[in-house]
């Protein structure tokens, strides 16, 4: 802090007579102000101090002003300077440093000791995070769509075949067109009509029947025992049926026929792919 | 730059690694930072809270501190900086230090012109706690601690001639709303003198 030359709280002289050869007091300007101003606070060179002090001789109003703010500067001085407090204000003061500077100290401690942890536990750069392009996972979720369908496909072409013909769906269970089992009547061995159509891929009204010729060819499941009559009788419904039912009505009940058997499905992977699928849509 | 500031001197100790000299500058500043302070939150608490942040600043410096101006200059303009920062905060509870007013308050018995000394004292840091910021700032540094006009320009990061208006302004200011009380002081000094 610089040492400025000035008078504790005393101000300019007030004069000892007002201003009697005109009664008033002349007005002051902002001017005025600014200089007492300046002069209370030292920063007026000696020339304009000089100049400004022989005013104030001269004008009672101006010394007046300046009596005012010089008071008031005294007063300032005196709440800042512990020099013209009471040594209990002195004393009181001396114990807040001390607090602080202990407080401070602790402070210090602290946050050295937590530059020095962070220093010895330098951080490597940080594991990159794993990344799975969205084209991968979409290019699965294709390839697993597709295995899905084509294992629907060979499950719908080869139906209960595939369990090795220990699988057997309740005729119930598996609608009305599943019932007309054309070799199941009878007890003689069917003749083996599966190849015939591995050349030209059946058209979907064909896949019913298609289906219970090839549930022949994996191995011999016993045949459904029915009676005479109830078997002839339900392979005619079935032969109306398809005759009758358009292909979108045909496509539903082949479609419900799959799910139903889904209670049965021995193929725990299929089962997992198809849970796979799901979680892929969900992504 | 002023080589011969005592205060630049010990700061550059420190920045060599004397520690006994941030203590040293502390003990010499913390006690008028703290009424600076405490002038301008009317927080005591909160004063104390800042020196502490201002002297942790200075700490942190140690290893980019360049003696560009006078120690104080630099330390103020920290403190400055902070307390203005806590005033645009929404409002806290300013705390007076209710013990350090009632020292203020105890008269010396039968002693009238100490009594009326200390009330008008206490009526001037009523009404500078009512002034606006800057002019308080810019008042309490430049007439209370003595800091020239140069130096208030820097530690408020304004000009000179800005200071001097703030400091012109903030006195008139003063002067004005503590009018009777002024008057009835003068003429009680001047009864006294007679």
């Amino acid at each position: 802090m610089s040492k400025k030359t000035r008078d504790r709280g005393q101000g300019p002289r007030k004069p000892e007579k007002r201003d009697e050869a005109s009664g008033t007091a002349p007005a002051l300007t902002a001017e005025d102000d600014l200089a007492l101003s300046a002069l209370l606070d030292g920063e007026l060179d000696s020339a304009a101090a000089e100049k400004l002090r022989a005013q104030l001789i001269a004008q009672p109003a101006l010394a007046e002003r300046g009596a005012e703010l010089g008071e008031l500067s005294g007063h300032l001085q005196n709440l800042a300077s512990p020099s013209e407090r009471s040594e209990a204000a002195i004393q009181l003061e001396g114990e807040r440093v001390d607090r602080m500077q202990a407080a401070l100290r602790v402070r210090l401690a602290a946050a050295s000791a937590e530059s020095e942890a962070e220093s010895r536990a330098v951080p490597g750069p940080p594991a990159p995070a794993r990344v799975i392009p969205l084209r991968k996972i979409r290019r699965e979720g294709w390839a697993a769509a597709a295995a899905l369908a084509a294992g629907l496909l060979f499950y719908l072409a080869f139906g209960e075949g595939l369990g090795g013909g220990e699988t057997s769906v309740p005729s119930s269970s598996r609608g009305e067109f599943v019932a007309a089992e054309p070799a199941a009547p009878h007890e003689e061995p069917v003749p083996e009509p599966a190849l015939e159509w591995a050349a030209s891929p059946p058209v979907l009204s064909e896949v019913a029947e298609v289906s219970e010729g090839a549930l022949a060819l994996g191995s011999n499941p016993p045949a459904p025992v029915f009676a005479p009559g109830e078997a002839e009788s339900d392979a005619e419904g079935a032969e109306i049926y398809l005759a009758e039912a358009g292909q979108e009505e045909l496509a539903l009940a082949l479609e419900w026929e799959v799910l139903s058997d889904f209670d049965v499905i021995e193929n725990l992977e299929l089962l997992e792919l198809l849970d796979g699928l799901d979680r892929m849509e969900r992504i | 730059m002023e080589q011969k500031d005592p205060d630049v001197e010990l700061m550059l100790a420190f920045c060599a690694g004397e520690e006994a000299a941030f203590d040293q500058l502390f003990r010499r500043w913390a006690g008028p930072l703290l009424r600076y302070l405490e002038r301008m939150l009317g927080d005591g608490a909160l004063a104390e809270e800042l020196v502490q942040e201002a002297f942790l600043r200075v700490h942190g410096a140690r290893d980019r501190y360049e003696p560009r101006a006078r120690f104080s200059t630099w330390l103020y303009r920290i403190a400055t900086n902070l307390a203005l920062n806590e005033l645009k905060r929404p409002r806290r509870k300013h705390v007076h230090q209710e013990e350090e007013k009632s020292l203020l308050r105890a008269p010396g018995p039968g002693i009238d012109e100490e009594v009326a000394s200390k009330r008008m004292g206490e009526k001037v840091e009523r009404e500078l706690n009512n002034l606006p910021e800057r002019q308080r700032i810019a008042l309490w540094l430049s007439a209370a601690e003595g800091h020239s006009y140069a130096e208030v320009a820097a530690i408020l990061e304004t000009t000179e001639t800005s200071v001097k208006a703030l400091v012109h302004r903030g006195r008139s200011a003063l002067v004005a709303r503590m009018g009777d009380c002024v008057e009835s002081l003068t003429s009680f000094s001047r009864q006294g003198t007679a």
